[in-house]
């Protein structure tokens, strides 16, 4: 395991936590699930779209940010800054690092309800290229969740814009899952959901929009980070 | 000469440095202003390769605000600053560089070494061997368990001196890396800045402490105000 790596996950007690905390929300979700009657077509479906009590936005906004915050915050000191050498590299640095969480929060998700799901639908439903496509499309989802984080601290300096912005985007996400009309336009975990057999032009669609918010982000980051004078709170 | 320099690597390359007189650290007309105040004064200096330089002066008069501008991590904006032949451009920071500047914030539940392993991940070049030995320079254990955020002030200190040292870079900025250290603590970091210097560093050291300063460096920089006269 990479330092960086043990760094993260072994040696952030939040992250750890956070990431034990979603998939316990997932295994809740198969619990809230199973006794509601519904055909067993409806619920796969909801399974699938990881939606089914529009907790995404709420739950997995929150829960994940705590894997985010600290390597963003790394990132904003005076070590790694120089140790990069240009703010350029720093930021790319800092993209793979969210990306890298973000995969890794999706790999959870996508493995924590499997068993359930594989027992109670052994049809050839969950096929290795929607379990891809599912993990793909959840990395992307979280890797904006990183971004917004990564791209408000640059912008305003402190770590809580960051933190509030990413769970307004949350919130935003739970108005398009929950509210008619609401969270328009769809840019979260609404349209992270892949399609049980998955529609693979309509997720490579949905793909390309979060890779295009993932992008503007990624590029408001670097345009903030060229910018700005790295002080002290008392400086500031 | 050059192409000596390219064959020989990087000791060869700083001894080639070092013969050059425009090599060094050279600030021209330097300015910085931050909310509306002057924080650096058309600060003109040079530093020659190979020496331990002291910024003193009271509070808020720009040596730390000197230091992050020589670290590239505040855009100057007026003037030039030229790092060992190489004028510093915008939005970035010097090729070889180690520094003890804050906001420093390491994860603060990693050991001394595995704080060096992930900073060290984010440069190139640098074997387990490099970072135990700066660790044990600075007089911490490697094998120590502890979590930074366990350490004492003074030990943070030594750590934050080790993750500067460990890359064995051209040049060190520190901006009051002995403030937390006992008497011991402070001869062994002096110990530490002029095997630095012997070994061809430029040390660039801001301090309160004149008595530290006149043992320690070779030339001093007194701040006022944002303006920088040598003595």
């Amino acid at each position: 395991m990479s330092a960086a790596m043990c760094a993260r996950w072994l040696r952030t007690p939040s992250a750890t936590a956070s990431l034990v905390a979603l998939m316990l929300v997932r295994a809740g979700q198969t619990l809230v699930l199973s006794p509601q009657g519904l055909p067993d077509q409806h619920i796969c479906w909801a399974y699938a779209r990881l939606n089914a009590p529009a907790m995404a936005g709420l739950v997995y906004v929150p829960a994940s940010l705590a894997c985010f915050v600290q390597p963003v915050r790394l990132f904003s000191r005076t070590v790694p800054i120089v140790a990069c050498k240009t703010r350029s590299r720093l930021m790319l640095r800092c993209t793979a690092s969210v990306l890298q969480a973000a995969a890794i929060i999706s790999a959870v998700l996508t493995a924590a309800p499997l068993p359930a799901l594989l027992v109670r639908f052994p049809a050839p439903a969950f096929t290795p290229t929607y379990l891809l496509c599912s993990w793909a499309m959840q990395t992307l989802f979280f890797t904006v969740v990183g971004l917004l984080l990564n791209a408000l601290l640059w912008a305003t300096g402190v770590l809580p814009a960051g933190v509030i912005a990413a769970l307004i985007y949350g919130v935003w996400d739970f108005m398009a899952l929950s509210v008619p009309g609401g969270g328009v336009p769809l840019v979260g975990w609404v349209i992270a959901g892949v399609d049980v057999p998955p529609d693979l032009a309509a997720t490579a669609h949905d793909a390309l929009r979060l890779v295009l918010l993932a992008g503007a982000l990624a590029s408001a980051a670097f345009a903030c980070v060229r910018r700005r004078d790295i002080l002290t709170n008392r400086e500031v | 000469m050059v192409q000596q320099n390219k064959r020989k690597g990087p000791a060869a390359k700083r001894a080639f440095e070092a013969q050059q007189p425009n090599a060094g650290i050279t600030l021209s007309g330097v300015a910085k202003t931050l909310r509306g105040r002057t924080v650096l004064r058309d600060v003109t200096l040079h530093m020659a390769p190979g020496g331990i330089y002291g910024l003193h002066g009271p509070n808020g008069s720009g040596k730390t605000m000197l230091l992050r501008a020589l670290a590239g991590l505040v855009s100057i904006d007026a003037g030039s600053i030229d790092i060992l032949g190489e004028r510093l451009r915008p939005d970035h920071s010097p090729s070889s560089a180690g520094i003890v500047i804050e906001p420093m914030a390491l994860w603060p539940d990693c050991t001394g070494m595995e704080t060096l392993r992930l900073l060290a991940s984010l440069r190139r070049g640098m074997r387990e061997c490099d970072l135990e030995r700066a660790l044990e320079r600075v007089g911490l254990d490697p094998r120590d368990q502890r979590a930074y955020r366990r350490y004492s002030l003074g030990m943070r200190q030594r750590l934050h001196l080790a993750q500067a040292i460990m890359e064995r870079p051209s040049l060190l900025l520190l901006d009051e890396p002995t403030s937390a250290l006992d008497p011991a603590g402070r001869a062994l970091v002096h110990g530490v800045l002029r095997e630095e210097r012997e070994r061809g560093a430029t040390v660039v050291f801001a301090s309160h402490d004149r008595e530290e300063l006149d043992a320690l460096c070779d030339r001093q920089f007194a701040f006022d105000n944002g303006t920088v006269r040598e003595g």
